[in-house]
Order: structure tokens, then C-alpha cells, then sequence
């Protein structure tokens, strides 16, 4: 009697094609750049030049190659994004499971303080931030990362307090083990899926905003490229050159919903809210607690 | 009220080919009490569920027909079944003082659902009394945290008995009480079956407390009727031949 | 002749539920000799829980002293939620051996045979709770409570809600399995009856003390306490003409 609702086994047709292009877009932007280096055209002019014989994506306003320039500021973004969400998860998690085993008015006021923060306007900061230090990936990464652990830490905070309570912790506690045993060996290995799965919920999020930082130029500095520099390229000539915006802006929508998507059907499998973490519980197939002992 | 009460060819399927229920016939006898005995497995819960016409939201597939007075309920169809749920079969739930929310008055609670307020206002003074509990002004302005678990347990043992039911099911009443409140729940519940008349089934695998509440004994094995008659016969290991539950629970009485 | 003591609670005084709260024990003494299992009665409420976890050592004392082996198995009530989860049931069973210091493979050992003891099939030893059906599970409960040997038991409640067929069967299979382990056991309840079939002394909790500690058949004849009284008068017992008189109040 297996639970049910743990999702099937496998990969269907959907999950791979998503799986492809999460993780073929990750390949392509962390080695692409290195195959297909994004030179200047030759020539005066440099020439916008649409889809054509040498350049899949045509080019863009500098007449670089369109896909070049794609694959670097996919890394960009990506870099960004994974660098912010790593630093998220470290300070959300020590700090939200402290907040979860912590006593209840030290948990209170942890938790207030994340709440107040929460409600500061970010964008705010991060221009502030921009203006003192100038424009720079560094300082991108670090910005996003610390706006993005405090919903983190929320997840973390709420999966250890939710835990706490459980019996198999106490029956744990009662067999003769420390309260740093019971921890390490059956709580936090818990907390494992929640986490994952909000870290694949933020990493759209965290990519979203870097690039559209860059899109109003508080991000990333030229010649570098990001994602959201290549889309206010494309904002510009529009009409002169649309295959920028599209190859941009499409190319960024189609990765970040197949990243979205991916992640829902990762906590679907794992039995995780999406947006709360909580770990869901698959009930034992029919039986209460009744049964013969001798069966 | 009292009335006559008939379950006829009664099979209950869940996940397998294997019947949970099947039984042929079960008429208790109107206005007594009936308890319904068997292990964990017998089919004790879903003769409950049946009866109340729970099945059909329980993902079980049924054949059979409930005949309630003159009514004939089929156990597979929700809808014959509006306007009898609730009104004339009623349902007692385990750990019964659990069942009110502290934020408003208790009669209120009591009296949720039921919308015939004639009816209730008849009976309602005496089951008060016969159950030990305050009268119906004191309860509309009182909440359920002034009163004791004892209390609130006849309380809601009491709206089980309103408006006038045909059928009381309790489905295990007393499991994870302590005896004292055991007592008190088979007391009251044997006193409001009296006054109102009803025809109650008591399911349960305690067959201690079934000797002290039984009109009539009906023990369930595995889905069916083992066997089916007098509490002093059944219940006594020295006279019948023991069924399994009956040895245990006799070798568990022993020294007592 | 005396048997070492392998539990040991001497005028124990306890608030569980925090600085603030009222004591749940109070000048709390119980001794457990090894090989003797006893069963603690009480109403709901009285502090037996906190009884058991007190001998576990996981609370701190006000008062008083706890000497407790370091081996202890312990019998939950709900199997199904006392295991952890992603754990399959032989890593479970396994689990107080290792915390007691055994290396590996001998604990691995152990909890394999004593599963093999109460006959859970080797098919279900790398599954996970939730693919067990309740009666395996408080078999597996079982192991896991015997597997390292334990000097001391604890039991809470762990026939609370079977039916009387099921509660025998854990009885007796507890009985055969501790014959020859001979470890202490502290069993509680609210059921004179399991307390009865169960332990060879009774123990009765009353104002955070034991008030009262004898054979079943003693308590029964000459209770001296008010709880036991209680616990007796509202003891229905499986006989017709009794059980209805005293429903009616006699």
C-alpha cells in the first residue's frame, strides 16, 4: 500500500521537454559564450542585421550576433539569479530554523523584524545602493540576495515550527537521544524539500528582477550583457529591428516558464506547497490506527 | 419517535471484490438499544454509515435499502435521502463534548441545523432534564467554556436526540474516554433513549459497556452477522461458545 | 536477593509545561526492579505522560532525583506517527541500538532478528511507515522498542482504541518477547483491565504522587485511594446483570 498523490514514476512527455529546456538553456548559457564569442561585425557602420546567412538571430543595434549575445546575458542573468538565490537560502535557512526552534518571544520578534523588512520597498534600495557603489554583477547579486532570504526564511521558520511538534521527534527524544541528534538526523533532512522547492519557486523571481534592473539600467554595465540590456536594446528599435525584443523577450519567457513549471512538478513530487513549503503529509492508504497485531 | 427500522440486502464495496458489508437482514428492535460489536475490520463503522446514508459521499459502492418507517431508502443514491439525514436518522460522534466552538452560547450549537423549532421546543425541556443540564433559557446565554467536559458531553449527547429522531447511530461513543466518563455517557444515553423513544444502534468493540447498555447484541465478523441475539447469552463466555472477541475481552477482565 | 533497581525516581517535582505553569508531580517516587513490569494508573490528565517522560530524563526536575538506564525502548501510542517518515522501518528499529553506542553491523543484527521475532516479513523491512498496515506497524513498534536490549521500557498507552482481540494479541506478544530480555517495564494506562493482564504490580497516580501500589487483585479488594475507587466504581464489568446495575446507579 504505497501513498497515492506522490506523483507517478517517470518521466512524462511535458516533464522532459521542460527538463531539456531548463537544463539546456543552463548548459548553453554557461558554455555558449565560450563557442560563439560575440565580435563586432566588420565594417563602418555597424549595421543592425535581421535573421540571415551567418547569423540565426540576426544581429543586434552594434551588429553583433543576436544568439551570441543571447547566450551571454542568459549567463548573466543565470549567474546572477543562482549566486542571489544561493546567498538566500544560506541566511534565510540559518536564520528562519534559529526563529523555529527559538522560544516563543525570541521567535516573535525575528519574525516581526522579517515582516518589517519584507515591507520596505526594494527598488528603493537597490538604487540607493547602486548610486553609492556604482553599477557592478557584485553588487546585483548581493542586493537581490538580501531581499530574497526573507520570504526564505519564513519557509525555513515555518517548516522547523511545524516540525517541532512532530511525535517521531519525541519518540526520538525518548529513546535516548540528545536534542542535537534528534535535529540533525530527523528534522532538518526534512526541511531539504520545502527549501528546494521554494529556491526553484524564487530563482524565476530572483532572474526577473536582475534583468529588469538591467532593463532600466541599474544593473549590469556594457559590453556585458544581460538578459535585461538585450531587451531594452530590443525596446528601442522595435520597429527598425524586432527580431531583438522577439528573440530577447521570447527566449526569456519560454526559459523562465519552463523553470516555473519544472519547479511546480518538483513539489508535486515531493509532496511540498508551492508558496508556503509546507510539507504535506500522504495518508497511509485507509487504515487508522486499529489492526490486529498479529496480521 | 418510535419506529420500525429495517436494513435488506446490504453489500458494501470499497477498493476490492470483497465486500466490507453483507448483510441479508438487520431489523433492531424500535425504541431499544442495538449494539453492533466486532473487531477492528468487521464492518461495524460502514453498517453505521449506511444507516446514516453516508455512503455515497464515502466513495463506496452500495446495494441494499434502509426501510425507516414507511420510507425505503436505497444506500447508493444521496438524493432519496435529503430531508432524512439529519432529520430523522441522527448521529452521536466520539468524544461528543468536543463538538462546540467556545465563541458562542451553547444552546445555539445544540440546536445547529435544525430548523423545527415546534417540534424542539417540546421535547427539548425534558431531554434537558432527563440529562441533567440547566434549562433552555441559562443555555442560550451561557458558553460552553462555564461548563465542565461531563456537562458539554450531555449536551451534545442531548442534540442527537432533537427533533425527535427515529434513529440514533453512535459510532464508537466512548472510545478514548476514561471510565468515569464512559459511565457518564452510557447513562445519559440510555436515559434520553428511554424518554424519546428512539431505536439506537451502539457501535462498539467494548463489550463490557455493551453488557451494561444492550437491549440486543449483533456481532460482526469480517462483514457479516457471526452471530445475533441476547446480550446475557452472547456476552457471557461462560455459557456461549466464545467468539474471539468475547475470550479477550473476558481474559482481559479476569481479576475484576 | 534484590534485584537491582533499573529505575529509580525519588520525590520527583516537575512543571512540564514551563516556569510559569502548576506542578504535574510532586513528591514522585517510584522504583522499577529489573525484570518487573508495572503498569501506572490514573485519570485522564493526572500526569502519567509526564511520568514516563520524566523517567526519560527529558524534563528538568524541580525537585527530586531520576536514574534511568541509557537504554531505553519506548512503546508510543500511535505507531504510525511515532516513525520517522522517510525512514524505512529496519533503519527505524535500528535507530536505539546506535544511539546507545552499538557499532553498525550489531545493531543492524539485532533489529533484523528481533523483526524476524515478531514476524514482519522481510519484505517490509526497507518500506516505509505509511506502507505498513497498523498492525504491522505496532509490531515494528515492538521491535523497535526491544531491539537493543533495553534495561527499561516504557509504554504509553500503546493498546489505547484496539479492540479487545488486537489488545490481547499485544499483550501477549509483549510477554513472549520480554520473557527473555527481562527488561523493567513502566506500562501506562487508563484500562485496569490491560493493567491488569499486562503488569504484575499496579501503581496508582494521584496528586502528582503514587498513593497506592499493589496486585491487581489487592487494588480490586481494598482500594485505598480515592482515584482507585473512582477507576474501580466506573469498571463495567463483562457481565450483564452487574454492568446494567451499575449504569443504574446501584
Amino acid at each position: 500500500m504505497s501513498p497515492s498523490g506522490a506523483g507517478s514514476s517517470g518521466i512524462t512527455p511535458l516533464n522532459a521537454l521542460l527538463l531539456i529546456i531548463v537544463i539546456g538553456g543552463a548548459v548553453a548559457a554557461v558554455f555558449g559564450p565560450q563557442l560563439l564569442p560575440s565580435q563586432l561585425a566588420g565594417g563602418i557602420e555597424p549595421l543592425a542585421l535581421p535573421p540571415g546567412a551567418g547569423h540565426l538571430l540576426g544581429t543586434d543595434s552594434l551588429g553583433r550576433d543576436m544568439l551570441a549575445r543571447l547566450l551571454e546575458g542568459m549567463r548573466t542573468t543565470l549567474f546572477v539569479g543562482l549566486a542571489a538565490t544561493l546567498l538566500a537560502l544560506v541566511i534565510g535557512t540559518l536564520y528562519g530554523a534559529a526563529a523555529g526552534l527559538a522560544g516563543p518571544r525570541a521567535d516573535e520578534t525575528m519574525m516581526r523584524g522579517v515582516d518589517v523588512a519584507l515591507a520596505l520597498p526594494f527598488m528603493i534600495l537597490v538604487i540607493l545602493l547602486v548610486s553609492l557603489f556604482g553599477r557592478s554583477m557584485l553588487l546585483l547579486f548581493i542586493a537581490l540576495g538580501l531581499v530574497a532570504w526573507l520570504p526564505l526564511a519564513r519557509v525555513a521558520r515555518a517548516g522547523v515550527h511545524n516540525l517541532r511538534e512532530e511525535p517521531y521527534l519525541e519518540a526520538a527524544r525518548m529513546m535516548g537521544g540528545s536534542r542535537g541528534y534528534v535535529l540533525r538526523a530527523h528534522l532538518f533532512p526534512q526541511l531539504g524539500a520545502p527549501l528546494a522547492v521554494y529556491a526553484t519557486w524564487m530563482l524565476p523571481v530572483v532572474m526577473m528582477q536582475e534583468a529588469f534592473l538591467s532593463f532600466l539600467g541599474l544593473g549590469v554595465a556594457p559590453p556585458r550583457a544581460s538578459w535585461g540590456t538585450l531587451i531594452a536594446d530590443g525596446v528601442a528599435r522595435i520597429e527598425t529591428a524586432p527580431w531583438i525584443l522577439l528573440s530577447a523577450g521570447g527566449s526569456l519567457a519560454l526559459w523562465l516558464i519552463a523553470l516555473h513549471l519544472a519547479g511546480e512538478r518538483l513539489a508535486r513530487r515531493l509532496n511540498v506547497h508551492r508558496t508556503t513549503g509546507a510539507l504535506e503529509r500522504t495518508t497511509a492508504a485507509g487504515e487508522p490506527d486499529g489492526g490486529e497485531a498479529t496480521a | 419517535m418510535t419506529a420500525g427500522m429495517k436494513l435488506t440486502d446490504v453489500r458494501v464495496y470499497y477498493s476490492s471484490s470483497e465486500p466490507v458489508l453483507d448483510l441479508p437482514i438487520l431489523e433492531p428492535e424500535p425504541g431499544k438499544i442495538t449494539v453492533i460489536a466486532g473487531p477492528t475490520g468487521s464492518g461495524k463503522s460502514t453498517l453505521g454509515h449506511a444507516v446514516a446514508g453516508l455512503l455515497p459521499f464515502m466513495g463506496a459502492r452500495a446495494v441494499g435499502t434502509l426501510h425507516l418507517g414507511e420510507h425505503a431508502l436505497p444506500l447508493d443514491s444521496a438524493k432519496k435521502w435529503r430531508g432524512i439525514c439529519g432529520k430523522l436518522v441522527r448521529w452521536i460522534p466520539q468524544e461528543p463534548a468536543r463538538a462546540f466552538t467556545a465563541t458562542r452560547p451553547l444552546l445555539g450549537q445544540m440546536l445547529e441545523g435544525i430548523d423545527d423549532d415546534l417540534k424542539v421546543n417540546e421535547q427539548l425541556v425534558t431531554l434537558l432534564e432527563v440529562a441533567g443540564l440547566p434549562d433552555p433559557p441559562e443555555l442560550s446565554r451561557s458558553y460552553p467554556f462555564e461548563f465542565s467536559g461531563g456537562m458539554l458531553q450531555r449536551a451534545a449527547l442531548v442534540s442527537a436526540f432533537l427533533p425527535d429522531p427515529m434513529i440514533v447511530v453512535a459510532d464508537e461513543p466512548t472510545a478514548h474516554l476514561d471510565p468515569p466518563r464512559s459511565l457518564d455517557l452510557a447513562r445519559t444515553v440510555t436515559r434520553l433513549v428511554r424518554q424519546a423513544s428512539v431505536t439506537l444502534l451502539w457501535i462498539t468493540h467494548d463489550l463490557r459497556m455493551a453488557s451494561a447498555v444492550a437491549d440486543h447484541v449483533v456481532f460482526l465478523s469480517e462483514g457479516r452477522i457471526e452471530a445475533e441475539g441476547e446480550p446475557g447469552l452472547l456476552l457471557d463466555p461462560s455459557r456461549y461458545e466464545p467468539l474471539p472477541i468475547v475470550y479477550a475481552s473476558a481474559r482481559l477482565a479476569q481479576p475484576l | 536477593m534484590s534485584a537491582p533497581n533499573v529505575l529509580q525516581i525519588s520525590d520527583a517535582a516537575v512543571r512540564p509545561a514551563g516556569p510559569e505553569s502548576p506542578l504535574v508531580l510532586q513528591g514522585f517516587t517510584l522504583s522499577i526492579f529489573a525484570g518487573e513490569i508495572v503498569a501506572l494508573v490514573g485519570p485522564s490528565g493526572a500526569g502519567k505522560t509526564t511520568a514516563l517522560r520524566a523517567a526519560a530524563g527529558l524534563l528538568t526536575l524541580e525537585e527530586g532525583t531520576v536514574r534511568a538506564p541509557k537504554r531505553l525502548g519506548y512503546l508510543p501510542q500511535h505507531p504510525l506517527t511515532a516513525f520517522d517518515p522517510r525512514w524505512s522501518v529496519l533503519r527505524s528499529v535500528t535507530e536505539p541500538a546506535l544511539l546507545a553506542g552499538a557499532i553498525k553491523g550489531d545493531a543492524l543484527e539485532k533489529a533484523k532478528r528481533t523483526l524476524e521475532s515478531l514476524r514482519l516479513s522481510d519484505m517490509l523491512w526497507e518500506r516505509r511507515p505509511a506502507a505498513l498496515s497498523g498492525g504491522q506497524l505496532r509490531r515494528a513498534a515492538i521491535a523497535r522498542a526491544l531491539a537493543a536490549d533495553p534495561g527499561l521500557i516504557l509504554a504509553d498507552e500503546p493498546t489505547a482504541g484496539l479492540d479487545p482481540v488486537a489488545t490481547l494479541q499485544l499483550v501477549d506478544l509483549f510477554h513472549q518477547l520480554t520473557e527473555s530480555r527481562n527488561p523493567g517495564v513502566l506500562w501506562v494506562t487508563h484500562d485496569l483491565g490491560v493493567a491488569a493482564a499486562v503488569a504484575e504490580r499496579v501503581l496508582v497516580l494521584e496528586g502528582g504522587r503514587i498513593v497506592e501500589s499493589a496486585t491487581m487483585e489487592q487494588l480490586a479488594a481494598q482500594p485505598r485511594s480515592e482515584t482507585a475507587r473512582s477507576l474501580l466504581e466506573s469498571w463495567l464489568p463483562l457481565d450483564v446483570a452487574r454492568a446494567r446495575s451499575m449504569l443504574s446507579g446501584n
